[in-house]
């Protein structure tokens, strides 16, 4: 059973992931997956880091597509390896990998909920939470002030929703796409986890009866 | 991309083997599309005369504004299916293939209307004259009724390129350049059609519907991965949005480069005459063909460099720079000697008017004076790109065009005696500045290696 969990920045849906991966003995992917990348490609980790769940929409980011502007493109199609669209076929590769190897773990973020659309049985989830919680949260695991917290955690979130949309031409946090989506507000973290562990159990006792 | 996202021979097979690889496909290519380049401009110099060749002149950074709108759609498109092809997800990619295919239309139709009602003055801004108009007009008018078709062609090859199939894409330029070339004589002459420079841009579209009609052959096939089909064409905002917000850079990059060629065309007028315009458009073409002799080489070089610098093999770096830039100082310095010793032989390919082969000659020869250094920069620019410093990238390539390029152009005509002069100059002064500050960058970054290694 192979859980995704998208998070909103401060929801607490690592925490949660973490408690879920110990009631059920599992791995959890989250940085680790950079690791993952930069092994198996071979390119030094800060690249990954540096592309890790943003696309910049600036002006520098265009400069990474070697496209030349009369349109002819590289007729190899190579491109740079280093462009944030090669490092994201790498560790969706690594994703992959993953899903394949492990019948059983929980994917943070990094779009793995359209990487592994076709893995049958796959649950996604979508973990939320009240702005004012989030921003106590975070204000409070990096040290800063509220206001802080909450511009950071308002572009944070925009340029998780930009890489999603750009990579998966999805919307991130579209219920529709999601198997459950759940405001850790209302029960806090412990709770919300309880939870998902037992929407987790009956979706395997649902696919037990009908196997 | 499809297939493997990384190759990893890339860190361990010999450099000049892999240089090879990647850079002999990209030049090939270019080199397709510089004959393509030359093959108009050579038809019309001799078959209708100086006048007609100045009076193309202006139309080229006109076409180029056009390509730059088309590369917008083409760019974004093609970018977006690489990605969602490397995912598997055949359904978004047609998706954007189809509204790809829509805007390249739309686009196609607004800017041929915006620039048909404007023509005669745009045109006279670029540096026509009102010996040169007719012509500049004649040709424009048909090229751009064709303008739609221009731009699917182009559109649908960058995205076959993105789609796994650049042979395919090849094939398709070659094709259009072989029938212009054909075509071209046949409609133009008098002994042929007799169309005059009307006959040029006939031939020119047609080439590309021709090659249009095999890729839309190839892209209906409902064996490909890739395929049109019904329900693909409604425009999707989210799919919109994304397209021109890649596209949009490649497009200004390329407005940039036209701005540049209207200001020559301008000066050149303004401080010379109609010959000097049509010298320049030839003096242009001619030196194309080696710069795009070494933008295929950069194109091989950055997969290498790019990825050997992120597996901090430095090592393979500094030696994938240096054989690039070797081959590119070769290509430059052929085109130097070309320039230099045999102008008046290139020159005869566009034209027999003496008035405007003098003056061609003269042009070329100051034009090239910096040629054997310019590759280097050119290659310089480039590899910071590849190694992930876009922002040295970008003034290199800007500083080779543009930053020193205009104040230069404005400048000297007003102390150079005689003034034309001045405009001629300001060229191999600019790309001499160019270079110094490429090779101040690129010491420092050495440095940069040295020390990374040394640790």
């Amino acid at each position: 059973m192979i859980i995704t969990i998208s998070r909103q920045l401060g929801s607490g849906g690592r925490s949660a992931s973490r408690i879920i991966a110990e009631h059920y003995g599992i791995n959890v992917y989250d940085k680790k997956l950079i690791e993952l990348a930069a092994q198996e490609s071979g390119l030094h980790r800060q690249f990954f880091e540096q592309a890790d769940e943003k696309v910049s929409r600036s002006f520098r980011s265009f400069l990474f597509g070697s496209r030349s502007a009369s349109g002819h493109g590289t007729a190899t199609g190579a491109g740079s390896p280093l462009s944030g669209d090669a490092l994201f076929k790498v560790q969706s590769d690594v994703i992959r990998d993953i899903a394949q190897r492990e019948p059983s773990c929980i994917i943070l973020g990094r779009c793995a909920d359209y990487i592994l659309r076709d893995v049958p049985g796959l649950i996604s989830i979508f973990i939320t939470a009240d702005l004012d919680d989030r921003v106590r949260r975070y204000a409070k695991h990096d040290k800063i002030s509220d206001a802080e917290a909450q511009s950071l955690i308002e572009k944070g979130d925009a340029r998780r929703a930009s890489y999603y949309n750009y990579y998966t031409q999805r919307k991130w946090g579209d219920a529709a796409h999601y198997d459950l989506c759940i405001n850790s507000s209302r029960l806090g973290i412990e709770g919300t986890a309880e939870q998902i562990i037992r929407f987790v159990d009956s979706l395997s006792a649902a696919q037990e009866r009908n196997s | 991309m499809t297939g493997k996202a990384v190759p990893t021979e890339l860190g361990t097979e010999k450099i000049s083997k892999l240089l090879a690889k990647y850079a002999i496909p990209s030049i090939v290519a270019m080199i397709a599309s510089s004959i393509y380049n030359i093959v108009d401009s050579a038809y019309i110099g001799h078959g209708i005369g100086p006048m007609a060749l100045s009076g193309l002149a202006p139309t080229f950074p006109l076409m180029n504004i056009s390509a730059a709108f088309g590369a917008m759609v083409g760019v974004g498109a093609s970018t977006m299916i690489s990605v969602r092809l490397g995912q598997k997800d055949y359904r978004s990619a047609q998706q954007i293939l189809g509204n790809a295919f829509v805007m390249n239309i739309l686009v196609g139709v607004v800017l041929a209307v915006v620039t048909l009602s404007f023509l005669d003055p745009i045109l006279l801004f670029f540096g026509a004259s009102e010996n040169t108009l007719s012509y500049a007009r004649e040709y424009m008018v048909w090229i751009l009724l064709g303008n739609v078709f221009t731009h699917l062609y182009f559109g649908f090859n960058a995205i076959l390129r993105s789609a796994g199939h650049p042979d395919k894409a090849m094939k398709a330029t070659i094709l259009t350049v072989v029938l212009n070339c054909i075509l071209d004589p046949l409609f133009i002459f008098p002994w042929g059609l007799n169309m005059g420079i009307r006959g040029a841009a006939i031939a020119t579209i047609l080439s590309q519907c021709v090659s249009l009609t095999w890729q839309m052959r190839i892209l209906t096939n409902k064996n490909e991965l890739l395929h049109l089909h019904r329900g693909i064409y409604r425009l999707e905002g989210r799919i919109v949005r994304e397209i021109l917000s890649i596209g949009i850079s490649p497009c200004l990059m390329n407005l940039a480069a036209c701005t540049v060629v209207i200001f020559i065309n301008r000066a050149l007028l303004n401080y010379g005459d109609d010959y000097a315009v049509g010298a320049f458009s030839v003096i242009h073409k001619v030196s194309f063909v080696f710069v795009t002799l070494v933008m295929g080489l950069n194109q091989g070089m950055q997969p290498i460099a790019g990825y050997n610098y992120g597996a901090e093999r430095y090592d393979r770096v500094i030696k994938v720079l240096k054989l690039t830039i070797l081959w590119a100082t070769v290509a430059m310095t052929l085109g130097f000697a070309v320039c230099e010793f045999l102008p008046r032989y290139a020159a005869l390919v566009f034209t027999t008017d003496e008035q405007m082969l003098k003056e061609i000659v003269r042009g070329m020869r100051i034009n090239a004076y910096i040629f054997p250094l310019i590759g280097s920069q050119m290659v310089i620019g480039n590899f910071f790109q590849a190694i992930a410093k876009p922002w040295k990238a970008i003034f290199l390539s800007l500083s080779r065009q543009f930053l020193f390029l205009i104040p230069f152009l404005l400048w000297f005509p007003t102390f150079w005696k005689p003034a034309l002069d001045g405009v001629w100059f300001s060229m191999p002064a600019s790309d001499l500045v160019s270079c110094i500050t490429g090779f101040i960058l690129l010491a420092v970054q050495l440095k940069n290696f040295r020390k990374l290694i040394n640790q």
